[in-house]
């Protein structure tokens, strides 16, 4: 855990060294009542088309800590592997019925077994069996120019504005529902900096009746 | 209103309808009260039932969806679930949910994807796919709450879960039919039987199959206001179901045990009513006979002292207090209207003054002793009472009379115990009494006479005065053959009496005749009263003419008054006068005299024929106040001249108030009326009052005249009183002249007048004037 957390250090820093040096544009993504959402998946079309993403070596890693799946979503390029270790002291039984890859890791604990790969686009909704309140995304691309919002529902690419053609925006709490992807073709630009609005639905409550039933959508 | 129509009819009535009115009036009131009390008891039971009812069927509902829930989330939770739902292959989610359904009993088991559209459904019973989509429409899917759902006529309590994998990814659907087997078992828990109805329409219900969905709503819509009075066998209320829209529930008690309850206590109530009213009826007998007897008792005894018997018999038996109280009243009362009815009659009967009878009692006793035909009355009357009056005060002759009355008493009383009886004594006037006894006996009444003579004779003691007194007794005797009225017994004694006193004689006997001839006279009198009004009057006036001695011409007449009575009989004309003036008729009838007297000299005077014409005055006429003014008046109207006119009056209307008449007459004289002294020589009058009276001339009684040519001292007599009057300045007439004798004789001693049959009888106003023309041509 510690050793991931130093991983995601560098790699942040890393990506705002990368973005300091190359920054041209930010992206912001709001809900309608003009919320920063933050893990927001943008995925974003150049005038030079879609740039392929090269799969890397080593898994991606989706840990369970403390009954949540961490990160809660994770982009990934197509045909990549994701590891599923488990931090947690309890068991684990982590499932996905999605048709972009539908899986079922039985209970295990520690390291997780295999790595799963995804070979197919799309997004593929983690769930545990044991714990319901558990639910990870994990947001398969081709796309090489797909980034996530930060907490302040800002992200920064190194893209000109004049050379987005389209942006895709999706959100686990999308108000049309979870496989919902909104585009955006024309943007509202400021400064170099687009904000992007999508509606969104309360997020469950954790550990509640509600919870439990969850909402409609 | 009701009471006064009551008091119309017998006590006993009254009592009876008193006490059985109270009774039902009193049972009437506690039946409506208990009737409203029962009622609202009633009412309030129920409604607390329902309320009872409407809890329970809550905390069933509220169990019953929190095992749903269970079931339902353990169902939704389970991952073969998910997974088999995730692998959106029909059959085997159609297996799950039969699997599932069964292991938790639900009737009916449905999924459905997130835009509500249903995937499968698997259910107890055949449902058609058109019924369940319409079903599904309605539930609302945010709520998580158990809804209910009516498919066909099936009503499930359901509940709708989402599938999360782990997020939602379908909704399942599972209900428990809540059917008849749920009411029946509700109602076992609520003791009500209990509907199901959506809207109007009855899906479900526990009653009787006899009852119509269309009744238990109408009912369940309009309940009865009162449900005693309610026909209806149940009192329906309607509840929500759950939180469902169109499903309620409807409640329904019983009416039966209620009703049936009511009518037990009403036939209860009537019963101890009738049971009461029956003993009240007898009671109201005991005690109105109680009543009613006494009150008759008092009836009776009213009657009698209204028929006057008043003495009251003791009282017989026991009566209440306050009759008895009453009784004695009664007693007492009858008492004091006999003492009371005694003094009335003591004093209509009796002369306050002497304690005898009064003239009332006197006539009643002799009425009653009228069978005993022998009566002889005894009246009599004080001599010159109302002069001892004056005399010694009203009060001492009350004293007086008082003393007479006892002694009358005294000796009357021994009297009566004898043979003869004394039927009563009688204070008859103020100074007349009358003695009543029954028998007609000469020697006794002659006895009997000198003995109450005797006793009444002896002097009277007033204040140490010594008075003397006698009295007149007039005698009537009545026997077998005598059939008048005890009213006439009195007058005939009382007309003895009175001729005792004007014959001056003590002791008269009535005599036969009297009282005819004083009815005679009576009738006599009214005949007169009507003459004087008559138009054409039985009344007329003769004139006998008076020859004037010196001219040898008849020149003088004197006015008599004639009368033929209805019977055609002429009336003696000094009795009829003589009756005017005691029944104070003379003066109307002088006045009917000087009238028709100075119509006629009128008459006369017109024709040539100049008469002095004298008529005849009483004292009365003469004292009337308007006399004088009738006279000049009717003189006045009259072409006749007061020189014509003669007033004639005697000796004894002269002396008789003589300042009055003197001053009168001088009057009259000085307008020129004549004053004539008529029969003059037999009264009492002296010649020095002839001398001061305003007299023209001296009428020389008959009774000198009529024999004058036989008789020496009338002659004398006749001679002097001419001689006497002219030496007074007076003219002398003579009356009653018969005989030519007689007229030479009057001649002879220079009389003036001569007046009498031997010239002519008096006349009527026609043959007089006959006569006075032939007595003019033959001298």
């Amino acid at each position: 855990m510690y050793r991931l957390n130093i991983t995601g250090v560098i790699v942040l820093v890393s990506s705002w060294l990368s973005f300091a040096l190359h920054a041209q544009t930010i992206l912001q993504v709001k809900n309608q009542h003009n919320k920063p959402l933050e893990n927001a998946v943008l995925e974003i079309t150049t005038k030079d088309g879609v740039s392929a993403w090269q799969v890397k070596d080593s898994p991606f890693i989706m840990d369970q800590v403390n009954k949540r799946f961490s990160p809660e979503v994770l982009i990934v390029p197509k045909d990549s592997s994701v590891s599923f270790p488990n931090s947690d002291d309890i068991r684990h039984h982590v499932y996905s019925f999605s048709p972009a890859k539908p899986f079922e890791l039985k209970l295990y604990a520690g390291k997780s077994k295999a790595p799963v790969s995804f070979q197919q686009q799309g997004l593929v909704v983690l769930g545990c069996n044991i714990h319901d309140a558990m639910v990870g995304y994990i947001y398969v691309t081709e796309n090489k120019n797909t980034f996530m919002s930060g907490e302040h529902g800002e992200v920064e690419i190194d893209i000109p504005v004049e050379q987005i053609t389209n942006i895709t925006v999706w959100h686990a709490n999308a108000q049309q529902g979870v496989n919902h992807r909104k585009s955006f073709q024309t943007f509202d630009v400021k400064k170099q900096q687009i904000t992007l609005t999508i509606n969104t639905i309360k997020p469950p409550k954790r550990d509640s009746f509600e919870d439990v039933f969850g909402y409609a959508h | 209103m009701y009471l006064v129509m009551l008091t119309k009819y017998r006590f006993k009535t009254q009592i009876t309808w008193l006490s059985t009115g109270l009774i039902l009036l009193t049972v009437l009131a506690l039946t409506a009260s208990y009737w409203l009390r029962i009622a609202d008891y009633a009412e309030q039971q129920i409604k607390q039932q329902f309320n009872f009812a409407e809890n329970v069927l809550n905390q069933n509902l509220v169990t019953q969806e929190k095992m749903l829930i269970t079931a339902a989330s353990v169902l939704a939770a389970d991952f073969g679930f998910k997974q088999a739902v995730a692998s959106q292959d029909k059959n085997t989610i159609n297996s799950v949910l039969l699997n599932h359904g069964e292991r938790i009993n639900a009737d009916l088991m449905m999924l459905l994807d997130l835009e509500g559209s249903l995937i499968t459904t698997s259910a107890s019973k055949t449902l058609s796919l058109q019924a369940v989509t319409k079903g599904i429409q309605s539930l609302p899917f945010r709520n998580v709450h158990a809804q209910f759902l009516r498919i066909d006529n099936t009503v499930y309590q359901v509940i709708v879960l989402p599938v999360k994998a782990p997020r939602v990814i379908a909704y399942t659907v599972i209900g428990f039919e809540f059917g008849q087997a749920s009411l029946t078992g509700l109602k076992e828990m609520i003791s009500l039987d209990i509907s199901i109805a959506e809207r109007e329409k009855v899906l479900a219900t526990t009653l009787e199959s006899g009852y119509s969905s269309e009744q238990i709503m109408q009912e369940a819509i309009t309940p009865p206001s009162n449900i005693l009075l309610s026909s209806a066998a149940y009192y329906h209320q309607i509840r929500p179901l759950g939180n469902s829209t169109v499903l309620s529930v409807v409640l329904s008690a019983s009416l039966t045990q209620i009703h049936h309850d009511f009518n037990q206590l009403i036939s209860s109530i009537l019963f101890i009513a009738f049971f009461v009213i029956v003993i009240a009826i007898a009671l109201s007998r005991l005690l109105s006979n109680g009543l009613s007897k006494p009150l008759n008792t008092l009836m009776h005894l009213t009657q009698r002292v209204g028929r006057g018997d008043l003495v009251i018999p003791k009282l017989s038996g026991d009566l209440p207090r306050e009759f008895t109280e009453l009784y004695q009243s009664f007693s007492v009362m009858g008492a004091e209207i006999e003492s009371r009815e005694k003094a009335i009659k003591y004093q209509a009967e009796r002369d306050l003054l002497t304690g005898l009878y009064n003239r009332q009692k006197m006539l009643q006793e002799l009425e009653a002793s009228n069978d005993n035909k022998q009566i002889t009355l005894v009246a009599f009357n004080i001599k010159d009472f109302k002069t001892l009056n004056d005399t010694i005060g009203i009060s001492n002759g009350d004293k007086i009379l008082q003393e007479l009355a006892h002694r009358i008493f005294h000796y009357l009383g021994p009297l009566s115990t004898s043979d003869v009886n004394v039927i009563g004594v009688a204070r008859t006037g103020a100074d007349e009494f009358l003695v009543a006894i029954d028998t007609v006996e000469k020697d006794y009444i002659a006895k009997f006479l000198a003995h109450l003579q005797s006793e009444l004779d002896r002097p009277y003691w007033v204040n140490d005065i010594k008075i003397n007194l006698s009295v007149y007794v007039g005698i009537a005797q009545f026997d077998e053959l005598i059939s008048i009225d005890a009213e006439h017994m009195i007058r005939r004694a009382s007309m003895a009496v009175s001729a005792a006193i004007s014959e001056q004689v003590t002791v008269r006997y009535y005599q036969q005749g009297e009282d005819e001839a004083y009815m005679y006279k009576l009738s006599l009198i009214d005949e007169l009263k009507s003459a004087l009004e008559a138009e054409d009057s039985p009344l007329f006036m003769n004139y006998q003419p008076k020859l004037n001695m010196v001219t040898g011409r008849v020149d003088k007449l004197e006015a008599l008054i004639r009368w033929i009575n209805k019977e055609g009989d002429f009336v003696n004309p000094e009795l009829f006068v003589g009756l005017a003036e005691k029944a104070g008729l003379i003066v109307t009838l002088t006045r009917w005299v000087i009238l028709h007297v100075i119509q006629q000299v009128e008459h006369w005077n017109l024709q040539g024929y100049t008469f002095k014409v004298s008529i005849n005055l009483s004292a009365q006429d003469i004292q009337h106040d308007t006399f004088v003014e009738y006279l000049l008046d009717t003189v006045a109207a009259k072409q006749v001249e007061p020189q014509q006119i003669t007033l004639e009056l005697t000796e004894r209307d002269l002396a008789e108030n003589e300042n009055l008449v003197a001053s009168r007459l001088t009057y009259l004289k000085s307008i020129g009326f004549q004053i004539s002294v008529d029969d003059y020589g037999i009264g009492q009058s002296s010649l020095a009052k002839l001398k001061h009276l305003p007299v023209d001339e001296l009428k020389i009684d008959k009774c000198f005249i009529l024999n004058l040519d036989k008789n020496k001292q009338d002659q004398d007599i006749v001679m002097s009183t001419v001689l006497l009057g002219h030496r007074l300045g007076l003219q002398v007439v003579a009356e009653g002249v018969e005989t030519a004798e007689s007229l030479a004789l009057l001649n002879e001693y220079n009389c003036d007048y001569a007046q009498g049959y031997y010239l002519s009888k008096p006349l009527s106003a026609e043959k007089l004037i006959e006569w006075y023309e032939s007595y003019e041509t033959t001298t």
